[in-house]
Parts: structure tokens; sequence; C-alpha cells
């Protein structure tokens, strides 16, 4: 099944006395979860504005709201939720209530997605888009978040959620065209269509086609990576960044992506925090080592806890410069940061530094490594403390027959990333038993 | 014994859809849905404004697929 919603005028709806149970109150385009996952919902050049707020106690809205159900597509879409939120609700462009992606399709592109939540999962909520960019990639690069210039926002006028003519900005000639929609809520022609009359060098974002000015690129590189887990206390470690941006990354050096860090003892500016640039001199994805050499004491030690964040810089004549993750005390104008960007807010990625482990290993009642598997003080116990810098094997050079389950094996760390092996092996040429009762069921 | 239908297509355009307002404990007012019996639905050159709940519960929505 399919589901074509384009060229429609969504506004002025409200709630004025609503609390939120957990879900919005307000909802400018739905996708509802009675809809098979096989079902497909586009929605494509649409307007949707939500304003205003509740007297409830919690008050919640979205632009969009898709919970799980149907694949839902979102393009050239204007979704403006300027609405004020209570209490814990929000107010949120893109609102899923679903973790996984494979609903929200990857071509979902060219919106103009302004609320004070950009996206939000139903777990975690995501204030900025570099935030929304860095857990939906490669979703919604081209999207941005502006103001709309409306002319009106009254239903009952002509202009309704109309833009205002001649105005610079970010909605003209930023959407693509759609195979089949040929004009817009008017009739007028849209942009790359037979008949268009106008000065656009794209269509435009929303259902209306105006003659605006096209404001250039405004928005930094967006900046993906992997969080990385716990490190080793070795010299250095790297991390790759997947960074793409409208307009181009800068990539020449001394303006390439620098990958900032330092301990969280350092101060948190100029004199703490340092940089390594992206490794050689092609695009993305980067490559970065982060070489303990140039911290503070020039080494790290097992306890200390590592900051560190991404920075690049756009080839637009005056740069737009992102993050991720963490906000600029001041925007900078360049990679290369100066004391104005300084401190660092926000949610500042980190990692620890703890013991590594590596090699061969023997477990026996006794003068081996460990007495045990999975008691207190055993081989498992132990593992889930370390990062692994290399593959294990383990001999069981005696039988263990008193096991208490006790410690299970959780995933390790690797530092670096090797997809390190573990292995158990009975050791000493003869077979060997492992046993015991594990009273948790 | 009966089975349900399903429409193969739907279509919705050039509607405009104003001035509904509900006061019922848990409301859910929608501007334009499209049934989930329907095959393909296409829902375009709509205006929908002025819609609203004055209950202190309940969800306004001004497009749905799947309503």
């Amino acid at each position: 099944m399919t589901n074509d919603f384009y060229n429609n005028l969504v506004g002025d709806l409200r709630a004025p006395s609503a609390t939120s149970s957990g879900t919005p109150n307000v909802i400018g385009l739905a996708a509802a979860a009675v809809l098979l996952s096989t079902s497909v919902v586009n929605f494509y050049d649409n307007t949707a504005y939500i304003a205003g707020t509740s007297s409830g106690a919690s008050f919640a809205t979205a632009g969009v709201f898709a919970p799980a159900g149907p694949v839902v597509k979102l393009r050239n879409n204007i979704v403006a939720n300027a609405s004020i939120p209570t209490g814990s609700g929000r107010a949120v462009a893109v609102w899923r209530n679903y973790q996984p992606l494979w609903s929200y399709d990857t071509s979902s592109n060219n919106n103009d997605l302004y609320a004070s939540t950009a996206y939000y999962d139903g777990v975690t909520a995501y204030t900025t888009l570099s935030d929304m960019w860095a857990v939906v990639s490669p979703r919604e690069s081209a999207s941005f978040s502006e103001n709309p210039p409306f002319v009106s926002t009254v239903g009952s006028s002509a202009n309704f959620l109309h833009i205002v003519p001649a105005v610079t900005t970010l909605l003209e000639s930023h959407a693509v065209n759609i195979t089949g929609i040929t004009d817009d809520y008017d009739a007028d022609v849209r942009q790359g269509n037979p008949g268009y009359a106008g000065t656009g060098t794209a269509p435009d974002v929303g259902a209306d086609e105006f003659e605006g000015v096209a404001q250039g690129d405004v928005q930094p590189p967006a900046i993906v990576y992997s969080l990385l887990g716990a490190g080793a206390p070795v010299t250095s470690r790297t991390l790759t960044a997947t960074i793409t941006d409208a307009t181009g990354v800068a990539t020449i050096a001394g303006v390439r992506p620098r990958l900032y860090f330092k301990k969280s003892t350092d101060a948190n500016d100029d004199t703490g925090w340092k940089y390594v640039e992206a490794i050689g001199s092609g695009g993305s994805p980067f490559d970065f080592t982060i070489d303990y050499t140039l911290l503070n004491g020039g080494s790290v030690s097992v306890g200390d806890t590592i900051q560190y964040f991404v920075v690049a810089q756009d080839t637009r004549p005056t740069p737009n410069v992102g993050l991720f993750q963490g906000a600029f005390a001041a925007g900078p104008t360049s990679v290369a940061l100066t004391p104005p960007a300084f401190p660092i807010g926000g949610t500042i990625n980190s990692y620890t530094i703890i013991t590594s482990i590596s090699g061969a290993l023997t477990v026996c009642p006794s003068s081996c490594d460990y007495t045990s598997l999975t008691n207190a003080g055993g081989l498992f116990e132990t593992l889930n403390g370390r990062v692994f810098t290399g593959s294990v094997t383990v001999d069981i050079l005696g039988d263990s027959t008193a096991e208490t389950g006790l410690n299970a094996l959780n995933q390790w760390p690797e530092d670096p990333t090797g997809n390190f092996t573990l292995t158990i092996q009975p050791g000493g040429g003869a077979a060997r038993t492992v046993s015991g009762n594990f009273a948790g069921g | 014994m009966s089975r349900r239908r399903a429409f193969w297509t739907a279509t919705a355009r050039l509607n405009v859809i104003s001035a509904l307002s509900s006061s019922l404990a848990g409301a859910a007012p929608i501007g334009i849905g499209a049934n989930a019996l329907a095959r393909t639905a296409k829902v375009f050159r709509n205006k929908i404004y002025d819609i609203q709940i004055t209950g202190t519960t309940g969800t306004v929505t001004g497009m749905s697929a799947g309503a």
C-alpha cells in the first residue's frame, strides 16, 4: 500500500488545554501505526506549521509523527514546529517513537526541519540537526532548519503558509524534483518542469513554489562517527569519521577536519584541548590518530578519561564550522579554534583508559593465572574489566568443577579495533571438565 | 461469511478543511486521513486549518496516513 501526500498546507492546529501522556497533542503529518511495515507513506512538498501552547502540565507536539509501522519518506517538506512545550513535553520536528531506522526511508532529505527538538525517537531527544544527523545519516543530509518566512499563518488568508516573495531564504531552490509532481499547491509550475517561468535553479521547499532569493549554504558539515569505547594505556588510537556538506568539506592542510582531545582533568580551554588533523589529503571518510604524546603530561594512564570531538568546516568563502559532539562558546570561523570557542559545552564524548589484555592465559585449581572462569576473581570478571589489544587464548589446564556462574562474559572493548578473538580450550593434552551449579536460573 | 474489501485508489484533492472543534476527553480529530483499507491514496493540494480540541486529553492531527 502506498500513500502519497503532497502539496498540502496544514496549520492552525490547537490543543490549548491538553496534557500529553507521552505522545503528541498536536501533529502536523502522521503515519499511523495501524499500517503494515510493507506500506509506504510519502510526504512530499508539504507545508506543516504548528504554533501555540497549552495550559496543560505536559504539552507535546510533532511536525511529523511516525511510530513503528509503515516506511515513511520525507522529501521537500516544510516542517515548522514553533509551539511551546510545557513540563516534560517536547516540540519536535520529526517524532518517530521507534529507534530502528529501517522504516525511515534513506532518501528522506531536502526538508526544512524547524523545531526546538529536531528529532525524537521515543527514547532520546536530539536537539539540533547536527545531533540528528549523527543518528539518522545518510538521511536528511541536505535538510536544514529555518523559521519559514510565511506571508500569513491565518487559515482564511489566501496567502496562508505561502512564502514572502523576493525574500532570501534556504527554501528557495533547495528541493529536488519528484517524479509526477510538476506544480505546487496553487498549480504554479515547479522549477524544472515545462512552463516554468521563474529564475530558480531547483524547486522550492514546501507547498509553495515562489520567486525568492536563494541563500547560500549556512549549514556546517555533518559529522558522524562511532563512539570510542574504553582505550588502552598506549601512545595513540584511531577514529574514523564520515563528514559531508552540501557545499563541500574543506580538505586542504590547515583547514582539514580536526579531532580535539584532552584529559577530563585538563582545562576546557585552548591550553587543555589538543588536536590532530585528519590523516592524508583525501575526503570523507576521514581518519584521525589521537596522539597521546600531545596531551599535557605527554601520556595516558589507567584511570584517565579522554574527552574528544571532531570539528570540520565547509568550503564557503565564510566557512560554516561544525563539531560533533559539543557546543562552541562562540561560533568559530575555522577549525583552527581560538580561545573564544572555549569552553566547549553540551555533551562531550569521552572514554576511559583501562588495563589492556592479550596473549595466552591459563585456568586451573592452582598455579595458573586464574582458578575459575565465572567465580569472583575468575577469568570472566577480569576480562570484563579489560580492553583487548590483541586476541586472547585461554588454556584450561585442570578441571574446574566449582563454577558458580557469578560472572558472565561481556562484549569486550578493543584498542585498536581488530575483531580480536577469545579462544578457551583444554590444555596440557587432556580433556577438562568445567562444571558447577548456578542458582540464578 | 463477509470479507472486508480494500479500496484500490482513494484520492483527496483541492479540499479546504477547517473549523473542527471537539471538547470530548481523548478526542482525536483529523483533517484528512487516508484509510488503511486504501491500496493507494493520493492526497494533494488540500488546505487544513483551524482544528482544535479543548479538552485536557487528546490529539489534533492535520493529515494522517492509515487513520
